[in-house]
């Protein structure tokens, strides 16, 4: 597409031929009504937060558009009194705003064709911000196996052919835009040359200041990095009466091989479930842990994150001192797996007086 | 008063039942010799009417009736109950229907003929109970009063409008329609954190009558007229996709929404259906 006669004013101008990947990014995070955009030369970063102890990050990088020009603003002054965390050569200000994400995410999907649930399913499912709600199809029914689970409908590959009739699996296209501090976020959508075209102006607010919870690479305590299925079938094992997860991470499997290396339990009112991972290659790519390890976690909270392991083929498992949580979940994009595509969520653990 | 008739078109009538039933949980079914009216307009929420007309040999055959009013017969049901029933007999090779009175209580038997997997015949019965109108009150049934529209369109296939409309629907409750005499239709809606219009072009903009000459002159093609309408109602009018061919749009600016459904083409149809969804006014108009 050409450029529009204002480009030289606006911040972001940005296309893609097919917002699927994108809407799988930000649906991710949909339990979220508010997110913080954060637009910069590498891509865009989308983050929520919920609860004031659990942050989720999507890194959507520049590569995932077909185009993506970002011309920072002029810093304002409360901006040139920060401390910028870019890790450009220049001081390259970010666009930061807020936007109500519901918004997005209907937006993208207007013409019924952004990805996930069928527009036939979308009618009959409830909007649920509850990512506990297990709306997409698994055809998986294997339960604790050790042994490899083929999910033929992984990130909804099977619902691509059921499309509607006509045969054709159509796309939507995004043109999207940003003027800077003060204008809307554009978005251009259409499914093809003739057909209708969608033009959204989205508000953008003054973003809250983020919580942060930092780390040190140095002082992790666990990395596990496995296929999405394991995690992704046993978290939905889980009874929804069950208020608390514990991560129960011992290396003292790897010498005696009966023993679980990753234990995860999910107690409740009503009793308690336990999942166990022992160390072996097809269940745990990597593991890296040199004591053993045990934080408790709200279960509400971590069922958050389900939606972007659902649409993930692999996640990493991280733990650091005082029991931060944190998991980095490899987003299948229709582009390469290069891409590296992924979500981030970091968890605060529950104190023990609690 | 008698009325018998064999449903030669169960899957019509049966879509027919299932536009309107989302919209109204009565109504009001006026049966003639030449014509079947479909009509809903008890006060509902959002106050949207259908009123339709559809040729007896659409749907039915070997037809029936008699009365003291002029062979014409009206009564009111239960929109879902009807349905319910159509939806039972929609493969079935045989479905007769009459008026009967079980108990003391009027009602519409239907009379299903159906085969079991081993090819046994079955026989199944339903009775829909009914409310016979007088014919006082039924000479009172009138279409709603509308102002000359400002401008008609054909509408793109329900089906494409409705996934638009659904999406819009978790977004405001208020959707703008918009369309003028250049064949643009334009779905708008406009809350605190969200603009959004989707915008087709190349449509017919049907001429419904002669136009006045003086008219000619007073309106610019390019004009889009629009309407408010309550985002619920448009989704459930959508419906109508089951059965639709040909949609055109009347939009009387400010007053209402005249939407035509044509069962059949357009030039020779089966039967047309009616719907009116009123405007939604809004004090700050632009």
């Amino acid at each position: 597409m050409s450029q529009e006669p204002n480009a030289i004013s606006t911040v972001l101008s940005a296309s893609v031929h097919d917002v699927r990947d994108l809407a799988a990014m930000l649906r991710g995070l949909s339990f979220s009504s508010a997110a913080t955009m954060s637009i910069q030369p590498a891509g865009v970063e989308v983050m929520v937060e919920e609860s004031r102890c659990l942050i989720g990050t999507a890194y959507i990088s520049a590569e995932m558009f077909d185009e993506f020009q970002f011309t920072p603003e002029a810093p304002s002054e409360s901006q040139n009194n920060e401390v910028n965390e870019s890790q450009g050569d220049d001081l390259v200000m970010p666009s930061v705003f807020e936007i109500h994400l519901p918004s997005l995410t209907e937006s993208l999907n207007i013409f019924g064709t952004a990805g996930g649930l069928s527009s036939a399913q979308m009618a009959k499912k409830r909007w649920s911000a509850d990512a506990g709600s297990d709306d997409e199809p698994s055809s998986t029914t294997t339960r604790r196996s050790n042994a490899k689970i083929v999910d033929l409908n992984a990130q909804g590959r099977l619902d691509q052919f059921f499309q509607p009739q006509n045969g054709e699996v159509k796309k939507t296209s995004l043109r999207l835009s940003y003027g800077g501090s003060g204008h809307p976020l554009t978005l251009l959508l259409a499914e093809d040359a003739t057909g209708p075209t969608t033009t959204c102006e989205l508000a953008t607010l003054q973003p809250e200041i983020p919580s942060k919870f930092p780390y040190n690479e140095e002082e992790i305590l666990v990395w596990i990095i496995m296929p999405s299925i394991g995690l992704r079938d046993a978290i939905s094992e889980f009874d929804p009466s069950c208020d608390t997860l514990t991560i129960i991470v011992d290396p003292n499997a790897t010498q005696t091989p009966s023993l679980p290396a990753l234990r995860l339990q999910a107690s409740g009112v009503f009793g308690s479930t336990e999942i166990e991972y022992p160390n072996h290659k097809n269940v745990l790519e990597t593991f890296q842990c040199q004591e053993r390890v045990e934080f408790r976690y709200r279960l509400n909270i971590i069922n958050k994150t389900l939606r972007a392991l659902q649409s993930s083929f692999k996640t990493s498992l991280q733990i650091f001192p005082d029991g931060l949580l944190r998991l980095q979940f490899m987003m299948n994009t229709s582009r390469s797996k290069k891409d590296g595509a992924f979500i981030e969520f970091r968890c605060l653990a529950l104190d023990d007086e609690a | 008063m008698r009325f018998r008739a064999s449903i030669e078109n169960v899957p019509t009538f049966s879509k027919i039942m299932q536009s309107i039933e989302k919209l109204s949980k009565t109504c009001t079914i006026r049966l003639t010799e030449e014509t079947i009216r479909i009509i809903c307009n008890t006060a509902n929420e959002g106050g949207v009417q259908v009123w339709s007309q559809i040729r007896i040999p659409t749907i039915f055959s070997e037809y029936r009736i008699e009365s003291n009013a002029n062979n014409e017969i009206t009564l009111v049901l239960a929109t879902e109950a009807l349905l319910h029933v159509l939806k039972s007999a929609i493969s079935s090779p045989e479905v007769m229907v009459k008026l009967a009175k079980r108990n003391n209580v009027a009602c519409l038997s239907f009379d299903i003929v159906t085969q079991t997997k081993q090819g046994k015949k079955v026989q199944i019965a339903h009775d829909v109970k009914i409310v016979i109108m007088k014919p006082t009150e039924a000479e009172l049934l009138k279409e709603p009063l509308c102002p000359e529209p400002d401008v008609h369109i054909v509408l793109p296939p329900l089906q494409k409008l409705r996934t638009v409309v659904e999406r819009l629907r978790s977004l405001s409750d208020v959707v703008g329609i918009f369309a003028n005499g250049s064949g643009q239709l334009k779905l708008a809606i406009q809350t605190e954190r969200i603009k959004s219009d989707t915008l087709w072009t190349g449509l017919t903009n049907p001429v419904m009558r002669e136009p006045e000459p003086a008219e000619e002159h007073d309106h610019d093609p390019e004009e889009f007229h629009a309407v408010l309408i309550s985002a619920r109602s448009l989704l459930k009018f959508l419906t109508a996709h089951v059965i639709a061919n040909t949609t055109i749009a009347c939009i009387c600016a400010r007053h209402c929404i005249i939407l035509y459904v044509y069962i059949g083409s357009v030039g020779e149809p089966g039967g047309v259906l009616t719907f009116y969804l009123p405007a939604i006014l809004d004090e700050d108009e632009d």
